[in-house]
């Protein structure tokens, strides 16, 4: 029955074929129609908003809805069955397909099942497949081309000019991000090699700086570029509070001041107001005692020590803002007055007294431990106690602590090195840190309203920080930086920039935010790179008195 | 082709070619009403018995009668009245003197022959009308314990007036169920008036032939029973007849509203064996929904029971079935 009757099967399944066709046709429209109805959503969440519409969306969009058609159409698609209730319907066979199906399905043959099967085919040789045509639906198709029609214009629909500025402000942003953490790298690399070139690699760990550098990243967000500074400031001023020198240069540079007052020590005095440790430990060695030389030049030499050492504890005692100084006030008293006794006692005598001197060397030594105040108050006491000798014992210990000291002031002189080489890097942030800041400020200047406030806020924060690391740096007036540093406690920092990002414009209270306005444009204009340097020469004129004022008292 | 296929188009032949001619007979004196023609003529072919209902003097006693004369059967008439007994419609034993012995003989009753025209059936009392039970379903008659077979083909074809019903007994729902279909006949059209007048008010009237025997009606309603039908297609419709009964869920609202008693599986038989011949007469070899839906009406009308609210509001039966095939089960989706 299959074989003689297969003609009608074929014309089932070129039916269902059309059939198929249609539905995708159909399906399509539909999805067309659907996927114009997301793009005007699509289209006026932007322009609402402000934006324009990202092309990307329309062919993503169309690609997505002939997806969702073909995938409805694999799902949805006709059957065989249904292709043989449509013949029937569309050519009023009167269920002669279906019956036929059903029959044939049940293998039910001969007899009047072949005479239903052939009275089905004949009545199907007298129809055609091409009669079953496609039903344009006129009002879905003008429905679809409306909907896509007004989708497309809201392409052409530009941005607003508050976000086209944002945007180019993005990119701005990322460009600058982009070159300043190539600068910053740049910089880093120039650290490195200058850490080689003057051993000074593990006090500047490199490695360490070079991780936190790598953190940095290009962002179009000021606030979130100027929050990554930040950090890397706040990373950069740990690292230098560790090598922090500041107290012992201080004294070193009083103690220098006096020195130059004594005609043999004026070299030493001077190297040591101008920090050049290095070749202040090789003046210093000069001063160490020469043990063939005649017993009186010994005593000279001793002599001259002993002025210098009491004049020394005498600055020390003076200098009450360490607390290393008192120790090392008493401890050059003390050597001053053993350097005393040496002169008044017979030459062997006194050097008895060596090995308590060189004992209470070693112990000031383990007690101070690593840190650099301590080391330079070793020193000193060494050199006391090692006057204490004016035998041969004695100018050993002499020449001996004055060797340490030197040693010491080796070392300080490489802090001072790996410190200035951070500080080269902090400067270089916070260069950087000034040029976003400077965008930010003239972002906010030109009052752009409630979506500014944070990008105020993060350039206010962070350039206002740098620019005082940035004096403190490179204050020549070196006995004033702990005035300053009061200054940079007190004043708007990294905290600066997340109160900012806080008050982003959503305050209820209008008069708050406006006073906090108010104080970061004044702050703002405080730090801006453009202040005068007479205006800030003024101002640190200004706190230089006042500590005069307060060290006279 | 094949033998079997062969012969089962010359019986389709047979069939078309017989009721065709019958037809054709009947419509020589009856004019206008081909539907009550061809449906007591689809009834007759199945075996089934008809009732018909209309108002006197629409033709309905002279349609049966024709029918008698073209089918060469034997033809009876019973005048349903509120006297009439069982016994004068199944016949009695009655006490013969035979050979000097007085023994009881059956006589038949006007039951015994080919076509029964029960006259103005609700007129009988319901005692009567449930003699014929057993006559029109059966087809014996069972006397003083003794069976007597009916001849073969029998079928009754019973009327009633639907609007003097002063002194009538309404056929009980079990006979009423025995009936092939409840045909309505309707008053003729202007032109079929005039037609009914030329042909009987002239001399002559028209003689009709017979065209068939009680053996042509047997074959085909022999047939009829071979017309396949598909599954798809015989669920309709048992969920047609199920539609109309006001427990089932599907129901539409005014069958479980006005219906006490829907359809029963008799009602499912008479429409396929109905649909078949519909089917047959349309030149087709299967049976198609659209058959099922033409012959739902006079299959079901006399077996739905409205209930008291739908009697009141006076809805008819064939509103409610039309409502049940206007609310299509999908028994197949397009």
């Amino acid at each position: 029955m299959a074989e003689r009757f297969g003609s009608i099967d074929k014309f089932v399944k070129q039916v269902r074929e059309r059939l198929n066709q249609h539905f995708w046709l159909d399906i399509l429209i539909r999805c067309m129609c659907v996927a114009g109805v997301v793009l005007i959503i699509v289209g006026l969440s932007y322009i609402l908003r402000g934006y324009h519409v990202p092309l990307f969306w329309y062919p993503a969009v169309l690609f997505l809805a002939v997806i969702v058609t073909s995938g409805l159409w694999l799902f949805f698609r006709r059957s065989f069955d249904d292709a043989a209730i449509h013949t029937d319907k569309h050519f009023k066979l009167k269920d002669a397909v279906c019956s036929y199906k059903g029959f044939s399905n049940a293998h039910k043959q001969g007899g009047i099942y072949d005479l239903q099967a052939g009275h089905t085919k004949t009545e199907l040789e007298k129809v055609s497949v091409t009669d079953v045509r496609y039903e344009w639906p006129a009002r879905t198709i003008g429905l679809c081309i409306v909907l896509m029609f007004s989708s497309g214009l809201l392409a052409l629909k530009a941005d607003n000019p508050k976000i086209a500025q944002r945007r180019q402000t993005a990119e701005q942003m990322l460009l600058d991000t982009e070159q300043i953490n190539e600068q910053i790298k740049d910089t880093l690399e120039q650290i490195k090699e200058q850490a080689k070139k003057d051993d000074i690699e593990k006090l500047v760990a490199p490695d360490k700086l070079q991780a936190m550098v790598d953190e940095l990243k290009k962002t179009p967000d000021l606030k979130d570029a100027m929050r990554q500074y930040a950090r890397l400031e706040k990373k950069l001023n740990d690292v230098l509070s560790k090598l922090q020198q500041r107290k012992d240069e201080q004294l070193y540079e009083k103690m220098g001041k006096v020195l130059q007052k004594h005609e043999r020590a004026k070299a030493l005095g001077n190297r040591l107001t101008k920090k050049q440790y290095k070749e202040a430990a090789i003046e210093l060695q000069k001063f160490k005692i020469d043990k063939k030389s005649p017993i009186e030049n010994q005593r000279k030499q001793l002599e001259q020590l002993k002025s210098i050492s009491e004049r020394m504890a005498n600055e020390a005692r003076q200098n009450k803002s360490s607390s290393n100084a008192a120790k090392l006030a008493k401890r050059l008293d003390k050597a001053a007055s053993n350097l005393g006794k040496a002169l008044n006692s017979p030459g062997k005598g006194s050097g008895s007294q060596n090995p308590k001197g060189s004992q209470q060397s070693s112990q000031s030594s383990s007690s101070q431990g690593s840190s650099s105040q301590s080391s330079s108050s070793q020193g000193s006491s060494s050199q006391g106690s090692g006057s204490q000798g004016s035998g041969s014992g004695g100018a050993e210990g002499v020449n001996e602590s004055l060797s340490e000291m030197a040693e010491n002031l080796n070392n300080l002189d490489a802090k001072c090195k790996a410190q200035s080489a951070i500080q080269k890097l902090c400067e270089s942030l916070s260069q950087c840190q000034g040029k976003l800041s400077g965008k930010s400020g003239s972002g906010s200047g030109k009052g752009n309203g409630n979506g500014d406030g944070s990008g105020q806020g993060g350039g206010i924060g962070s350039g206002s920080s740098s620019n005082t690391n940035a004096n403190i740096n490179n204050s020549p007036a070196t006995g004033d930086k702990s005035v300053l540093k009061g200054i940079k406690g007190q004043g708007p920092s990294v905290n600066t920039t997340e109160a900012a990002s806080d008050g982003s414009g959503s305050s209820s209270d209008s008069k708050a935010r406006l006073i906090e306005q108010y104080k970061h444009q004044a702050e703002s204009f405080i730090r801006r790179e453009d202040v005068s340097e007479a205006v800030k020469s003024g101002v640190k004129e200004y706190f230089e008195n006042i500590h005069r004022i307060e060290e006279g008292k | 082709m094949s033998t079997r296929t062969d012969s089962a188009k010359k019986a389709v032949e047979h069939f078309r070619t017989t009721f065709s001619l019958i037809k054709q007979e009947v419509s020589k004196f009856i004019v206008g009403q081909e539907d009550i023609i061809e449906d007591v003529l689809n009834a007759v072919t199945c075996g089934g018995h008809v009732l018909l209902e209309g108002v006197p003097g629409l033709g309905k006693t002279a349609l049966v009668q024709t029918f008698s004369k073209a089918l060469h059967l034997n033809f009876k008439r019973i005048q349903f009245t509120p006297d009439l007994l069982p016994a004068d419609v199944v016949g009695s034993n009655i006490l013969v003197q035979k050979n000097n012995e007085k023994t009881f003989q059956f006589e038949p009753g006007p039951v015994f022959c080919n076509i029964l025209l029960a006259d103005e059936i609700n007129r009988a009392t319901p005692k009567t009308q449930s003699a014929l039970l057993e006559t029109m379903q059966e087809k014996h008659v069972t006397v003083s314990g003794i069976t007597h077979m009916l001849d073969k083909p029998f079928f009754v074809l019973a009327t009633q007036n639907p609007i003097e019903q002063d002194g009538t007994y309404p056929l009980p729902e079990a006979q009423l169920d025995r009936f092939f279909f409840k045909l309505h006949v309707k008053m003729p059209s202007h032109k079929e008036f005039s037609e009914i007048l030329k042909r009987t008010g002239g001399t002559t009237e028209p003689q009709i032939k017979v065209v068939a025997t009680g053996d042509d009606i047997i074959k085909m309603g022999r047939i009829v029973r071979y017309i396949p039908i598909d599954k798809a297609i015989l669920n309709y419709l048992i969920h047609i007849v199920r539609m109309t009964h006001p427990s089932v869920a599907q129901a539409p609202d005014s069958v479980k509203k006005y219906v006490r008693h829907g359809a029963s599986p008799r009602a499912a038989q008479t429409i396929l064996a109905a649909a078949r011949v519909r089917a047959m007469l349309a030149g087709r070899y299967h049976v198609a929904v659209e058959d099922i839906d033409a012959v739902a009406i006079p299959a079901m009308r006399h077996r739905l029971i409205l209930s008291f609210e739908g009697q009141a509001e006076g809805v008819t039966a064939d509103e409610l079935i039309r409502n049940v095939l206007s609310n299509k089960p999908k028994i197949r989706s397009a």
